[in-house]
Protein backbone atom coordinates (compact mmCIF):
# COMPACT_ATOMS: atom_id res chain seq x y z
CA UNK A 1 0.00 0.00 0.00
CA UNK A 2 1.62 3.25 -1.14
CA UNK A 3 2.01 6.22 1.18
CA UNK A 4 -1.20 8.27 1.23
CA UNK A 5 -1.57 12.04 1.37
CA UNK A 6 -3.72 13.74 4.01
CA UNK A 7 -6.13 16.05 2.15
CA UNK A 8 -5.15 19.67 2.62
CA UNK A 9 -8.79 20.79 2.73
CA UNK A 10 -9.30 18.68 5.89
CA UNK A 11 -6.59 20.70 7.66
CA UNK A 12 -8.17 24.13 7.22
CA UNK A 13 -9.29 25.55 10.52
CA UNK A 14 -9.74 28.84 12.29
CA UNK A 15 -6.69 28.39 14.49
CA UNK A 16 -3.63 27.54 12.48
CA UNK A 17 -0.54 27.07 14.63
CA UNK A 18 2.47 26.39 12.40
CA UNK A 19 4.40 23.14 12.64
CA UNK A 20 7.00 23.20 15.38
CA UNK A 21 10.15 21.31 16.20
CA UNK A 22 9.96 19.45 19.48
CA UNK A 23 12.95 18.04 21.27
CA UNK A 24 13.95 16.30 24.45
CA UNK A 25 15.25 18.82 26.93
CA UNK A 26 16.92 17.90 30.19
CA UNK A 27 17.54 20.16 33.13
CA UNK A 28 19.14 19.63 36.52
CA UNK A 29 16.55 21.99 37.98
CA UNK A 30 16.53 25.67 38.84
CA UNK A 31 19.54 26.99 40.71
CA UNK A 32 19.32 29.25 43.71
CA UNK A 33 19.98 32.24 41.49
CA UNK A 34 16.97 31.32 39.34
CA UNK A 35 18.92 30.03 36.37
CA UNK A 36 17.69 26.79 34.84
CA UNK A 37 20.30 25.22 32.56
CA UNK A 38 18.80 23.16 29.75
CA UNK A 39 20.48 20.54 27.62
CA UNK A 40 19.17 18.72 24.57
CA UNK A 41 20.20 15.35 23.23
CA UNK A 42 17.63 14.89 20.46
CA UNK A 43 19.84 15.81 17.52
CA UNK A 44 17.54 18.55 16.22
CA UNK A 45 14.05 17.44 17.20
CA UNK A 46 10.97 16.17 15.44
CA UNK A 47 8.19 18.08 13.68
CA UNK A 48 4.90 18.24 15.53
CA UNK A 49 1.69 19.64 14.06
CA UNK A 50 -1.78 20.13 15.51
CA UNK A 51 -5.06 21.38 14.13
CA UNK A 52 -8.32 21.90 15.94
CA UNK A 53 -11.72 23.21 14.96
CA UNK A 54 -11.51 21.77 11.44
CA UNK A 55 -14.98 22.35 10.00
CA UNK A 56 -16.70 19.11 8.97
CA UNK A 57 -20.08 20.06 7.54
CA UNK A 58 -21.07 17.50 4.96
CA UNK A 59 -21.22 13.78 4.39
CA UNK A 60 -18.22 13.72 2.05
CA UNK A 61 -15.91 15.33 4.56
CA UNK A 62 -17.11 13.20 7.43
CA UNK A 63 -16.69 9.99 5.47
CA UNK A 64 -13.22 11.06 4.39
CA UNK A 65 -12.31 11.89 8.00
CA UNK A 66 -13.52 8.51 9.26
CA UNK A 67 -11.65 6.64 6.53
CA UNK A 68 -8.43 8.50 7.26
CA UNK A 69 -8.80 7.87 10.97
CA UNK A 70 -9.11 4.14 10.34
CA UNK A 71 -6.18 4.16 7.92
CA UNK A 72 -3.85 5.97 10.34
CA UNK A 73 -4.50 3.32 13.01
CA UNK A 74 -3.70 5.49 16.06
CA UNK A 75 -0.25 6.25 14.72
CA UNK A 76 0.80 2.83 13.45
CA UNK A 77 0.73 3.96 9.82
CA UNK A 78 2.49 7.02 8.36
CA UNK A 79 0.94 9.55 5.98
CA UNK A 80 2.19 12.58 4.05
CA UNK A 81 0.85 15.78 5.61
CA UNK A 82 0.84 19.06 3.63
CA UNK A 83 1.45 22.49 5.19
CA UNK A 84 -0.30 25.33 3.41
CA UNK A 85 0.96 28.74 4.56
CA UNK A 86 0.95 31.10 1.61
CA UNK A 87 2.19 34.11 3.58
CA UNK A 88 5.65 32.61 4.14
CA UNK A 89 5.87 31.03 0.70
CA UNK A 90 8.50 32.92 -1.42
CA UNK A 91 5.92 33.59 -4.13
CA UNK A 92 7.13 35.69 -7.07
CA UNK A 93 5.81 39.20 -7.42
CA UNK A 94 3.98 39.65 -10.70
CA UNK A 95 2.38 42.96 -11.61
CA UNK A 96 2.93 44.31 -8.11
CA UNK A 97 1.18 41.41 -6.39
CA UNK A 98 2.33 38.04 -5.16
CA UNK A 99 1.38 35.16 -7.42
CA UNK A 100 0.34 32.21 -5.24
CA UNK A 101 -1.28 29.86 -7.77
CA UNK A 102 -1.21 29.22 -11.48
CA UNK A 103 -4.22 28.19 -13.51
CA UNK A 104 -4.24 24.56 -14.53
CA UNK A 105 -3.68 23.87 -18.22
CA UNK A 106 -6.13 21.42 -19.83
CA UNK A 107 -4.88 18.38 -21.69
CA UNK A 108 -6.41 19.47 -24.95
CA UNK A 109 -6.80 22.86 -26.63
CA UNK A 110 -10.57 22.29 -26.48
CA UNK A 111 -10.43 22.43 -22.67
CA UNK A 112 -10.64 18.65 -22.39
CA UNK A 113 -8.95 17.27 -19.27
CA UNK A 114 -7.06 14.00 -18.90
CA UNK A 115 -8.95 10.73 -18.48
CA UNK A 116 -9.04 11.23 -14.69
CA UNK A 117 -10.54 14.74 -15.07
CA UNK A 118 -7.29 16.48 -14.09
CA UNK A 119 -5.32 19.08 -16.02
CA UNK A 120 -1.65 19.89 -16.22
CA UNK A 121 -0.56 21.67 -13.08
CA UNK A 122 2.72 23.07 -11.79
CA UNK A 123 4.12 24.79 -8.76
CA UNK A 124 4.52 28.53 -8.76
CA UNK A 125 7.92 28.53 -7.02
CA UNK A 126 10.55 26.55 -8.88
CA UNK A 127 13.67 25.79 -6.86
CA UNK A 128 16.37 23.12 -6.77
CA UNK A 129 19.32 22.12 -4.62
CA UNK A 130 22.48 23.63 -6.12
CA UNK A 131 24.92 20.83 -5.26
CA UNK A 132 25.04 17.52 -3.44
CA UNK A 133 24.96 17.66 0.35
CA UNK A 134 25.46 14.91 2.92
CA UNK A 135 23.10 13.68 5.60
CA UNK A 136 22.73 15.90 8.70
CA UNK A 137 24.17 18.91 6.96
CA UNK A 138 22.89 22.14 8.54
CA UNK A 139 23.48 24.15 5.37
CA UNK A 140 22.16 23.93 1.85
CA UNK A 141 22.48 25.97 -1.37
CA UNK A 142 19.15 26.58 -3.08
CA UNK A 143 18.71 27.93 -6.60
CA UNK A 144 15.50 29.96 -6.85
CA UNK A 145 14.75 29.57 -10.55
CA UNK A 146 11.29 31.14 -10.08
CA UNK A 147 10.36 32.83 -6.83
CA UNK A 148 11.03 35.71 -4.53
CA UNK A 149 14.27 36.21 -2.63
CA UNK A 150 14.82 34.03 0.42
CA UNK A 151 15.09 35.93 3.68
CA UNK A 152 14.81 33.21 6.34
CA UNK A 153 11.71 31.72 7.97
CA UNK A 154 10.44 29.93 4.86
CA UNK A 155 9.26 26.34 5.10
CA UNK A 156 10.18 23.87 2.38
CA UNK A 157 10.31 20.14 1.87
CA UNK A 158 12.46 17.71 -0.07
CA UNK A 159 11.21 14.36 -1.34
CA UNK A 160 14.12 12.13 -0.31
CA UNK A 161 14.84 8.77 -1.88
CA UNK A 162 14.37 6.67 1.26
CA UNK A 163 12.70 8.85 3.88
CA UNK A 164 10.37 10.54 1.35
CA UNK A 165 9.01 14.04 2.08
CA UNK A 166 10.73 15.82 4.99
CA UNK A 167 10.08 19.35 6.20
CA UNK A 168 12.76 21.98 6.84
CA UNK A 169 12.82 25.63 7.82
CA UNK A 170 15.30 28.20 6.56
CA UNK A 171 17.03 29.91 9.47
CA UNK A 172 19.29 32.26 7.50
CA UNK A 173 19.63 32.89 3.78
CA UNK A 174 22.51 34.69 2.09
CA UNK A 175 22.63 35.47 -1.62
CA UNK A 176 25.73 33.85 -3.13
CA UNK A 177 25.31 34.81 -6.77
CA UNK A 178 22.46 35.25 -9.23
CA UNK A 179 19.54 33.39 -7.66
CA UNK A 180 21.57 30.96 -5.56
CA UNK A 181 21.25 31.26 -1.79
CA UNK A 182 23.39 29.74 0.95
CA UNK A 183 20.89 28.70 3.62
CA UNK A 184 21.19 27.35 7.13
CA UNK A 185 18.29 25.07 7.90
CA UNK A 186 16.70 23.28 10.79
CA UNK A 187 16.55 20.43 11.45
CA UNK A 188 19.73 19.08 9.77
CA UNK A 189 19.07 17.20 6.54
CA UNK A 190 17.41 13.87 7.25
CA UNK A 191 19.04 12.27 4.22
CA UNK A 192 21.73 13.15 1.70
CA UNK A 193 20.53 15.00 -1.42
CA UNK A 194 22.11 15.29 -4.85
CA UNK A 195 22.32 18.45 -6.91
CA UNK A 196 19.23 19.50 -8.89
CA UNK A 197 16.85 17.82 -6.43
CA UNK A 198 13.58 19.82 -6.48
CA UNK A 199 12.77 21.89 -3.41
CA UNK A 200 9.06 22.25 -2.63
CA UNK A 201 7.97 25.70 -1.38
CA UNK A 202 4.35 25.87 -2.64
CA UNK A 203 2.98 23.11 -0.43
CA UNK A 204 5.71 21.67 1.81
CA UNK A 205 5.02 18.18 3.05
CA UNK A 206 6.28 15.78 5.70
CA UNK A 207 5.81 12.11 6.48
CA UNK A 208 4.00 12.06 9.81
CA UNK A 209 1.97 9.79 12.03
CA UNK A 210 -0.71 10.42 14.62
CA UNK A 211 0.90 11.33 17.93
CA UNK A 212 -0.98 8.55 19.72
CA UNK A 213 -4.29 6.90 20.39
CA UNK A 214 -7.07 9.47 20.38
CA UNK A 215 -5.01 12.01 18.42
CA UNK A 216 -7.64 12.29 15.70
CA UNK A 217 -11.19 12.96 16.90
CA UNK A 218 -14.39 14.40 15.50
CA UNK A 219 -16.88 15.47 18.16
CA UNK A 220 -20.20 16.14 16.38
CA UNK A 221 -23.07 18.39 17.41
CA UNK A 222 -26.49 16.96 16.62
CA UNK A 223 -24.66 14.31 14.61
CA UNK A 224 -24.15 16.86 11.83
CA UNK A 225 -21.60 19.56 12.54
CA UNK A 226 -18.28 19.20 14.17
CA UNK A 227 -14.76 20.50 14.58
CA UNK A 228 -12.18 17.86 13.89
CA UNK A 229 -9.00 17.72 15.92
CA UNK A 230 -5.79 16.03 14.83
CA UNK A 231 -2.26 15.89 16.19
CA UNK A 232 0.69 14.65 14.15
CA UNK A 233 4.34 13.95 14.85
CA UNK A 234 7.09 13.30 12.33
CA UNK A 235 7.30 9.62 11.50
CA UNK A 236 10.26 7.32 11.01
CA UNK A 237 8.15 4.21 10.65
CA UNK A 238 9.08 1.99 7.70
CA UNK A 239 7.73 3.55 4.49
CA UNK A 240 5.32 1.20 2.69
CA UNK A 241 6.17 0.35 -0.91
CA UNK B 1 44.94 8.19 29.00
CA UNK B 2 43.46 11.67 29.57
CA UNK B 3 40.64 12.89 27.36
CA UNK B 4 41.66 15.90 25.30
CA UNK B 5 38.88 18.17 24.11
CA UNK B 6 39.35 20.56 21.22
CA UNK B 7 38.69 24.29 21.50
CA UNK B 8 35.14 24.11 20.11
CA UNK B 9 34.20 21.34 22.54
CA UNK B 10 35.66 23.28 25.46
CA UNK B 11 33.44 26.24 24.55
CA UNK B 12 30.35 24.04 24.69
CA UNK B 13 31.43 22.37 27.92
CA UNK B 14 31.95 25.78 29.50
CA UNK B 15 28.45 26.77 28.34
CA UNK B 16 26.95 23.82 30.19
CA UNK B 17 26.83 21.37 27.28
CA UNK B 18 23.51 22.56 25.80
CA UNK B 19 23.68 20.20 22.79
CA UNK B 20 24.99 16.68 22.92
CA UNK B 21 24.25 13.17 21.77
CA UNK B 22 24.45 9.94 23.75
CA UNK B 23 25.76 6.92 21.82
CA UNK B 24 25.27 3.23 22.58
CA UNK B 25 27.42 0.47 21.06
CA UNK B 26 27.06 -3.30 21.43
CA UNK B 27 29.98 -5.26 20.00
CA UNK B 28 27.92 -8.12 18.55
CA UNK B 29 27.95 -9.43 14.98
CA UNK B 30 26.92 -7.14 13.37
CA UNK B 31 27.70 -4.27 15.72
CA UNK B 32 24.57 -2.53 17.11
CA UNK B 33 24.97 1.23 17.08
CA UNK B 34 22.27 3.55 18.47
CA UNK B 35 22.04 7.14 19.58
CA UNK B 36 19.47 9.34 21.29
CA UNK B 37 18.98 11.82 18.43
CA UNK B 38 16.70 11.81 15.40
CA UNK B 39 17.65 9.84 12.29
CA UNK B 40 20.99 8.38 11.34
CA UNK B 41 24.37 9.90 12.10
CA UNK B 42 27.94 9.02 11.13
CA UNK B 43 30.11 10.30 13.99
CA UNK B 44 33.41 9.31 12.35
CA UNK B 45 36.42 7.54 13.81
CA UNK B 46 36.69 7.08 17.56
CA UNK B 47 38.32 4.70 20.03
CA UNK B 48 35.89 1.87 19.20
CA UNK B 49 34.91 2.65 15.59
CA UNK B 50 38.36 2.70 14.05
CA UNK B 51 37.05 2.83 10.49
CA UNK B 52 35.06 5.83 9.27
CA UNK B 53 31.52 5.41 8.02
CA UNK B 54 29.90 3.65 10.97
CA UNK B 55 26.25 4.74 11.22
CA UNK B 56 24.26 5.12 14.42
CA UNK B 57 20.50 4.72 14.32
CA UNK B 58 18.34 7.11 16.26
CA UNK B 59 14.91 7.96 17.56
CA UNK B 60 12.60 5.35 18.93
CA UNK B 61 15.18 2.60 19.18
CA UNK B 62 16.96 3.39 22.44
CA UNK B 63 14.14 4.43 24.75
CA UNK B 64 15.86 4.68 28.11
CA UNK B 65 19.35 5.03 29.48
CA UNK B 66 20.15 4.19 33.09
CA UNK B 67 22.24 6.36 35.39
CA UNK B 68 25.82 5.25 34.84
CA UNK B 69 28.51 5.54 37.46
CA UNK B 70 32.25 5.90 37.25
CA UNK B 71 33.36 2.78 39.13
CA UNK B 72 36.41 2.87 41.33
CA UNK B 73 37.92 0.81 44.15
CA UNK B 74 36.35 -2.43 43.05
CA UNK B 75 32.76 -1.20 43.00
CA UNK B 76 30.47 -2.72 40.47
CA UNK B 77 27.21 -1.82 38.76
CA UNK B 78 24.46 -3.62 36.93
CA UNK B 79 22.33 -1.52 34.60
CA UNK B 80 19.43 -2.01 32.25
CA UNK B 81 19.03 -0.41 28.81
CA UNK B 82 15.55 -0.20 27.32
CA UNK B 83 14.82 -0.51 23.61
CA UNK B 84 11.66 -0.29 21.61
CA UNK B 85 10.10 -3.69 20.90
CA UNK B 86 8.05 -2.22 18.07
CA UNK B 87 9.37 -3.52 14.74
CA UNK B 88 11.93 -3.12 13.21
CA UNK B 89 13.65 -5.15 15.91
CA UNK B 90 16.71 -3.42 17.38
CA UNK B 91 18.70 -6.66 17.32
CA UNK B 92 16.99 -7.99 14.21
CA UNK B 93 20.23 -7.95 12.20
CA UNK B 94 21.89 -10.27 14.73
CA UNK B 95 19.18 -12.94 14.75
CA UNK B 96 15.46 -13.22 14.08
CA UNK B 97 14.36 -14.95 17.27
CA UNK B 98 14.82 -13.62 20.78
CA UNK B 99 16.55 -16.77 22.05
CA UNK B 100 19.09 -16.60 19.22
CA UNK B 101 19.67 -12.91 19.94
CA UNK B 102 20.27 -13.81 23.59
CA UNK B 103 22.88 -16.40 22.66
CA UNK B 104 24.65 -14.01 20.31
CA UNK B 105 24.64 -11.03 22.67
CA UNK B 106 25.62 -12.61 26.01
CA UNK B 107 29.07 -11.52 27.11
CA UNK B 108 29.55 -8.99 24.33
CA UNK B 109 31.07 -5.59 25.14
CA UNK B 110 28.71 -2.64 25.65
CA UNK B 111 29.85 0.98 25.59
CA UNK B 112 28.06 4.28 26.20
CA UNK B 113 29.56 7.57 25.10
CA UNK B 114 28.87 11.24 24.57
CA UNK B 115 29.33 13.39 21.48
CA UNK B 116 29.52 17.15 22.03
CA UNK B 117 27.54 19.10 19.44
CA UNK B 118 27.29 22.71 18.43
CA UNK B 119 24.11 24.81 18.09
CA UNK B 120 23.69 23.50 14.54
CA UNK B 121 23.68 19.90 15.83
CA UNK B 122 27.02 19.06 14.26
CA UNK B 123 29.50 16.96 16.20
CA UNK B 124 32.50 19.02 17.27
CA UNK B 125 34.72 16.05 18.01
CA UNK B 126 34.74 12.26 18.21
CA UNK B 127 32.45 10.26 20.44
CA UNK B 128 34.01 9.98 23.90
CA UNK B 129 33.20 6.61 25.46
CA UNK B 130 32.35 7.08 29.13
CA UNK B 131 31.16 3.66 30.31
CA UNK B 132 31.82 0.10 29.25
CA UNK B 133 30.41 -3.20 30.40
CA UNK B 134 29.21 -6.56 29.15
CA UNK B 135 25.78 -7.67 27.96
CA UNK B 136 24.12 -10.27 30.10
CA UNK B 137 20.52 -11.15 29.27
CA UNK B 138 17.50 -9.82 27.40
CA UNK B 139 14.00 -9.48 28.75
CA UNK B 140 10.75 -8.29 27.21
CA UNK B 141 8.35 -6.08 29.12
CA UNK B 142 4.78 -5.13 28.27
CA UNK B 143 3.36 -2.51 30.61
CA UNK B 144 0.22 -0.41 30.76
CA UNK B 145 -2.50 -0.60 28.15
CA UNK B 146 -5.37 -0.70 30.60
CA UNK B 147 -7.73 1.12 28.22
CA UNK B 148 -8.11 2.05 24.56
CA UNK B 149 -6.73 5.52 25.17
CA UNK B 150 -3.79 4.25 27.18
CA UNK B 151 -1.38 2.45 24.84
CA UNK B 152 0.86 -0.13 26.42
CA UNK B 153 4.63 0.17 26.42
CA UNK B 154 6.39 -2.74 24.77
CA UNK B 155 10.08 -2.67 25.47
CA UNK B 156 13.12 -4.90 25.24
CA UNK B 157 15.48 -4.64 28.20
CA UNK B 158 19.19 -5.45 27.98
CA UNK B 159 20.77 -6.17 31.34
CA UNK B 160 24.46 -5.40 31.54
CA UNK B 161 27.18 -5.55 34.11
CA UNK B 162 30.72 -4.35 34.29
CA UNK B 163 33.77 -6.59 34.47
CA UNK B 164 33.57 -6.87 38.27
CA UNK B 165 29.90 -7.93 38.36
CA UNK B 166 30.53 -11.63 38.66
CA UNK B 167 33.40 -11.69 41.09
CA UNK B 168 31.37 -13.14 43.96
CA UNK B 169 29.23 -15.36 41.82
CA UNK B 170 31.28 -16.62 38.95
CA UNK B 171 29.44 -17.12 35.71
CA UNK B 172 29.34 -20.73 34.66
CA UNK B 173 30.54 -21.79 31.26
CA UNK B 174 30.44 -25.25 29.80
CA UNK B 175 32.42 -27.32 27.39
CA UNK B 176 29.48 -27.55 25.01
CA UNK B 177 29.74 -26.70 21.35
CA UNK B 178 27.27 -23.81 21.79
CA UNK B 179 29.33 -22.18 24.53
CA UNK B 180 32.55 -22.72 22.62
CA UNK B 181 31.05 -21.11 19.51
CA UNK B 182 30.09 -18.10 21.63
CA UNK B 183 33.62 -17.88 23.01
CA UNK B 184 35.40 -18.58 19.76
CA UNK B 185 33.19 -18.70 16.65
CA UNK B 186 34.19 -21.44 14.24
CA UNK B 187 36.20 -23.44 16.79
CA UNK B 188 35.20 -27.12 16.59
CA UNK B 189 37.06 -28.20 19.74
CA UNK B 190 33.91 -29.02 21.73
CA UNK B 191 31.95 -30.42 18.83
CA UNK B 192 32.00 -34.00 20.11
CA UNK B 193 31.76 -33.49 23.86
CA UNK B 194 28.23 -35.06 23.97
CA UNK B 195 29.85 -38.34 22.97
CA UNK B 196 31.93 -38.27 26.18
CA UNK B 197 28.93 -38.06 28.52
CA UNK B 198 29.01 -41.70 29.58
CA UNK B 199 32.62 -42.34 28.73
CA UNK B 200 34.92 -43.54 31.45
CA UNK B 201 38.55 -42.68 31.06
CA UNK B 202 40.93 -44.90 32.98
CA UNK B 203 44.19 -43.30 33.92
CA UNK B 204 46.91 -45.39 32.30
CA UNK B 205 49.37 -47.32 34.41
CA UNK B 206 52.85 -47.02 33.04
Amino acid sequence: MALKHFPERLLRSGTTPPPRLVGVAKTPGRTMSGIMPVSRSDGGGLWAFERSGIPIRNRTDEMAWNALQAHLADGARPIIVPFCHKRIMPAPIVGGARLYTLDDVPYDEDDIPHDDDTDYETEVVQAIVASSVGRRSPTLQIVMTVGDALIGGELFSIDHTVLRDRLYRIVTAELVSGVTYQCTIEPPLREAVIGSTPVQFDLPRCVMQLSGAGAMTLPLNLNRFGGGQVSFIESFLPIPD
Amino acid sequence: MPVIYNAAELVQLKAGLPFFGVFFRLDAAPVVRLWTGVGMIEPGVNALDTVAGASYRGIGQLTDLPALQQLTNGTTQRVQFAFSKIPPDVFGDIAAQLQDQQAAIAGKAVAVGIGIMGPDWQLLGPVRWQWDGYADFLSVELAGGSSAGDPSTWSLKLNCGDWMSGRRRAGLSYWTDQDQQARSPGDRFCERTPRLTDAKKVWPVF
